[in-house]
């Protein structure tokens, strides 16, 4: 946001409130250590805190604070229409943490959420235990990172390592790990099997500098994917959401040599290729709150409730992509995202 | 605008001093001061949640208050610890047990408490019997969760501030006004430098800058020139909007298509075809 003096703003959580009930949980204590300085609030639910009405989602994210809580009630979902399947007949999604540290502009997750605070839920083993029940049933393809970036945060909460431990005891369980994060420090303690997929999302430089605020840069991308790859991780690129903005054509363009001259894309389990799109609810409390973002204000064709790009130029963006990326990969390991 | 509310005259005049705040005979009802250019209006709402949300409900209602203001509540409590200034961080209406909490979202220098709001005056009693769990510290006042309650119609939780100050430990029938203006007096230069930051804080970056009176009439004589129907026109001034935010140079495919006479149009055929052609232009 312009115009913000951020010098008047707290600290990233400067301010951590805690469920009563999981006071003691020794996930809460394990994450508290890493905010010696915080100040705790004590809360009886999370959504009184979360679910305040009014609450202004640009200002909290530049004085983001955390919540820790529990969650109850359903843990896992069947995945959003919006969301690419890859195929996996079983494609779920859950979220143990909702919000991220990052800021992109078209998140949709400043639609989707009244409060820009960063939620933990403590309680993990009963999303296994959720995950052990559905497992009885049939495999499952299972998206850990959807409403938040948990590698972001893997320092402090180290998620991405529990759920990899997870799956390494679990057959026939597939998870995807979104991500926008680039530390490659990080590497030695990601699952090296083929059931981990990390999703890194692409983007051209000019996108991330305007759109994809505190996010690591594309150089850094690369070169996480490059120490990815060599200690035999599963690693999916992600073209998706490609955002639309003048120039588009050279800046993707200009981003698919630089990783074409990178990575031997060929060592990669897939690519997805999808251009921004939105329901049409998320949209409009997007642009309620940030009545100068650009991505959010674009003219996009309404389809079902659903925004996306003109069909023209949704079919151009898309097609240019693909075509690029089929000088070097087969077809099959192409995902372009389609609403049927 | 900063809407300040505080229950006592006594609690309002160090900030009627600093800020050179003007009282509004216009307004019976509460007593009311301000300063228009310091961007500051005090309401003394008299003591109680009652009067409390009454005040503020009435100054909010009169001056429309918007997105960019703030509403500040300061005054003085009871409380288990000893004195400065306490931002608080929970507050609870003991009469329902609704709990609500304020946004923290600026930096201070303050101490952060909880506090509880209750109907009648702290005594003895009641202090021991509310304080008793909260030994590490608890305020106690007689009006912040009415403000924040009539408050919310009006504000978000980032937008609304509690700061108190400690007069006692539960005998607030003994603390006198000139205890009260002495407590204020030793704090006024932490406060009202608090509310001078605040002051320059901006909450939204003003969209009257991407719409102005020229982009205003450019885009109604467009609209007139394509001939458009509501749709159309909606879907004009939001191609316009994006266009203005990322900086295309509408003027100069505007002008390039008077130029060339494809505008303005002469009937709604014409105006649709050449909307479409606009649009692609617009996006090339
Ligand atoms: S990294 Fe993903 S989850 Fe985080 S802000 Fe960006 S789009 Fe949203």
């Amino acid at each position: 946001m312009k115009n913000l003096n951020n010098d008047y703003l707290n600290k990233f959580c400067s301010h951590i409130y805690i469920e009563r009930a999981i006071t003691a949980h020794p996930r809460t204590q394990k994450i508290l250590a890493h905010f010696p300085h915080a100040t705790v609030v004590t809360i009886d639910h999370y959504k009184d805190v979360f679910c305040r009405s009014r609450q202004s989602y640009p200002l909290q994210h530049g004085s983001q604070n955390l919540i820790l809580a529990e969650k109850k009630g359903t843990l896992l979902y069947e995945g959003a229409p919006v969301c690419q399947s890859f195929g996996n007949q079983y494609f779920y999604y859950t979220s143990c943490m909702m919000n991220c540290i990052y800021d992109c502009e078209y998140c949709y997750l400043k639609g989707m959420y009244p409060s820009a605070n960063l939620v933990i839920f403590v309680n993990l083993e009963d999303y296994f235990h959720e995950v052990e029940q559905m497992l009885k049933q049939h495999p499952l393809y299972l998206c850990v990172s959807y409403d938040s970036d948990l590698l972001a945060l893997e320092q402090t909460v180290g998620y991405v390592k529990e759920w990899c431990d997870f799956v390494q005891t679990h057959e026939n369980l597939k998870l995807e790990i979104r991500t926008k994060c680039a530390s490659t420090g990080m590497v030695g303690q990601l699952a090296q099997t083929k059931d981990v997929i990390l999703a890194l999302t692409m983007s051209p430089q000019k996108v991330i500098t305007s759109f994809e605020h505190h996010t690591p840069s594309l150089d850094a991308r690369i070169a996480f994917t490059l120490k990815l790859l060599e200690a035999g991780c599963a690693v999916r690129l992600c073209f998706d959401p490609m955002i639309y903005l003048p120039g588009w054509e050279t800046y993707y363009g200009q981003m698919i040599d630089q990783i074409f001259m990178h990575i031997d894309v060929n060592k990669l389990i897939d690519v997805s290729v999808g251009t921004f799109r939105i329901s049409q609810d998320y949209l409009k409390k997007m642009r309620k709150q940030s009545p100068d973002c650009a991505v959010a204000w674009f003219p996009f064709q309404n389809e079902n409730g659903y925004y996306h790009y003109p069909e023209s130029l949704m079919e151009q963006m898309e097609s240019f992509l693909t075509n690029r990326l089929a000088e070097q990969l087969p077809k099959e390991k192409i995902f372009r995202w389609t609403d049927n | 605008m900063i809407y300040l509310f505080t229950a006592l005259y006594s609690e309002a005049s160090v900030f009627i001093k600093h800020f050179q705040l003007t009282k509004n005979h216009q307004i019976s009802t509460f007593q009311e001061f301000y300063n228009e250019e310091a961007g500051i209006r005090l309401t003394v709402t008299g003591v109680g949640e009652i009067a409390a949300a009454s005040a503020v409900s009435s100054v909010c209602s009169i001056y429309q208050t918007t997105a960019s203001d703030l509403l500040v509540n300061v005054g003085t409590c009871a409380g288990t610890s000893d004195g400065g200034i306490f931002l608080c961080n929970k507050i609870t209406e003991i009469s329902t047990g609704k709990t609500f909490y304020p946004d923290l979202l600026f930096s201070h220098d303050f101490q952060e408490t909880e506090l509880l709001t209750g109907m009648r005056v702290l005594d003895i009693t009641l202090r021991d019997q509310l304080f008793a769990d909260h030994l590490e510290g608890i305020c106690y006042d007689m009006e912040a969760a009415a403000i924040y309650q009539a408050g919310s119609y009006h504000f978000g939780p980032h937008q609304m501030i509690f700061l108190k100050l400690v007069s006692d430990r539960g005998n607030g029938k003994e603390v006198t006004r000139e205890q009260i203006d002495q407590l204020m007096n030793m704090h006024a230069k932490e406060l009202c430098g608090f509310l001078e930051q605040m002051r320059q804080f901006r909450f939204s970056e003003s969209r009257t800058e991407l719409w102005s009176v020229e982009r205003e009439s450019l885009y109604l004589r467009l609209g007139r020139d394509l001939h458009c129907s509501k749709v159309m026109s909606d879907s004009l001034r939001q191609h316009l909007h994006y266009c203005f935010l990322v900086g295309t140079d509408v003027d100069a495919v505007l002008l390039d298509m008077y130029e060339k006479g494809q505008l303005p149009c002469k009937d709604k055929r014409e105006g649709k075809q050449r909307f479409e052609e606009l649009k692609q232009r617009l996006f090339e």
